[in-house]
């Protein structure tokens, strides 16, 4: 399952939290070379790590062991792509109670091989259409690497460039996926995945 | 100077429409022949002479499904037909190891042109085929690919459409992916996926390891990894490790940055 933190439940999850933290830090730091705020050396924690912040945190519950997230923010408060890379988007930047935005999708560097990876990428990607469908929200934005593009497009999912990529490092550019329950149907088929993944239980939180 | 920087700016919000509008109607394309057409049209009004969006595969028997739209003179298509061009075509090979779009100009930075790819830069510029830009396309599980855009000889690529063929590059060959796909008939060959440890092995046998120090650093026995490389190449339908190399990287199960990153 993937679970729903929000600021409401994230005492559930402390240590889950942490350690998903610790895995940006390891991605996006370490791996990715990303110029991002680390935290007591060990935690990636930005700005928009905030009370507003709702998680999808794929997880071994048992262990509080983060095995793939994704941060999403509200676009009415906040974000990336309003604060950091506006410029990104050829007209002014997508925002309303509708719209949220994906950042920090990120698997752990401890899981076993890059097909687990991928599988636990492809949940916290369902569980995040799940989020959008429960949550009445019909646009997600993000900001992404050029290099992973053509990836992200041939998902097949309704996606849409927000302006023209940019020169930042190998260069970036600003997407939005279109949800509908299509959507969701979409990836369903296309993984296998026929249940749904989000939990949003606060009793499950406290049990662990 | 304040002018001129203004008018810079004009032009590419006016492109990004250009892009939104190609975006629109590719997804909507039924047939690869609208998708040339709006391909057509898009490079009209951008000034943009040429488009070629490939996987790179043997051009002479394509796999079903795979990707072919291109608007380049007919000559050129023969020329590279019979001179077998696409199998070291430098703008292929340099898309490998392009992570985002290049300038033909700047290919040396990704490649080191071999003489015959100097003479298919020339036989094109024959043709007509003048400077381009190729957008490469990554996708894990199929051949690699690309999406080019060029104009005449003797005309420079439009100064600033670089990340305008960039986005739209990106978006057709989805498009046109998604047509090929649903034309194809026949599903593409298909190779059974390897298993985890199989790819360790694929990787470091890249890497010039001995199955020995392959068992050393996964913690098998030599017995063990001469086992699953066996069972790999079966899998894969080859004979040897150095093919078995080319046909995991062919088919994506491999990444060139696995192997030398």
């Amino acid at each position: 399952m993937v679970s729903v933190v929000t600021n409401r439940n994230r005492h559930g999850f402390e240590p889950l939290i942490a350690d998903m933290h610790r895995d940006r830090k390891r991605v996006f730091v370490d791996a990715l070379k990303w110029n991002v705020p680390v935290v007591d050396d060990v935690f990636e924690i930005d700005q928009f790590d905030t009370s507003a912040a709702v998680y999808l945190i794929d997880a071994d519950l048992r262990a509080a062991c983060h095995r793939g997230s994704v941060r999403l923010l509200p676009t009415t408060g906040p974000h990336l792509l309003g604060e950091v890379f506006p410029h990104l988007c050829a007209s002014s930047v997508p925002v309303g109670p509708t719209v949220w935005e994906i950042t920090r999708l990120c698997t752990s560097p401890s899981l076993v091989d890059r097909t687990a990876a991928r599988d636990v990428r492809r949940r916290v990607s369902i569980a995040m259409i799940e989020f959008a469908l429960l949550y009445g929200l019909d646009r997600l934005v993000f900001v992404t690497h050029a290099a992973w593009v053509p990836e992200i497009i041939a998902i097949g999912w309704d996606i849409e460039p927000l302006g023209l990529p940019q020169r930042v490092g190998d260069g970036v550019t600003a997407l939005a996926i279109n949800v509908t329950p299509a959507t969701l149907a979409l990836l369903r088929d296309k993984w296998g995945i026929a249940e749904p993944l989000l939990c949003h239980d606060l009793r499950a939180a406290e049990a662990a | 100077m304040l002018q001129l920087q203004d008018e810079e700016e004009l032009l590419v919000v006016d492109a990004f429409d250009h892009v939104q509008s190609f975006v629109a109607q590719a997804k909507r394309a039924a047939t690869l022949a609208d998708l040339n057409t709006l391909l057509g049209e898009v490079g009209t009004s951008l000034g943009l002479d040429y488009y070629a969006l490939a996987h790179h595969v043997d051009l002479g028997r394509p796999p079903s499904s795979s990707v072919l739209v291109s608007n380049y003179p007919i000559g050129w298509f023969h020329t590279i037909l019979r001179q077998r061009y696409f199998v070291d075509d430098p703008i292929f090979a340099a898309a490998q190891h392009a992570s985002a779009g290049f300038l033909w100009e700047d290919i040396g930075a990704l490649i080191q042109l071999s003489d015959r790819q100097k003479r298919i830069f020339a036989t094109a510029g024959r043709q007509g085929i003048g400077p381009g830009f190729t957008v490469p396309i990554t996708l894990r599980g199929e051949p690699s690919a690309s999406c080019s855009f060029a104009v005449k000889l003797g005309r420079r690529f439009p100064p600033g459409l670089a990340a305008v063929a960039q986005s739209i590059g990106w978006f057709a060959f989805e498009a046109a992916r998604r047509l090929a796909i649903a034309q194809g008939g026949r599903p593409r060959r298909r190779v059974a996926p390897l298993t985890s440890r199989q790819l360790d092995c694929v990787v470091l046998i890249a890497k010039g390891k001995s199955d020995g120090i392959i068992g050393e650093l996964l913690g098998l026995s030599r017995h063990t990894v001469n086992n699953y490389v066996e069972d790999a190449k079966r899998r894969h339908g080859v004979a040897t490790r150095q093919q078995l190399l080319i046909s995991a990287l062919w088919e994506g199960q491999v990444t060139f940055e696995d192997m030398f990153g």
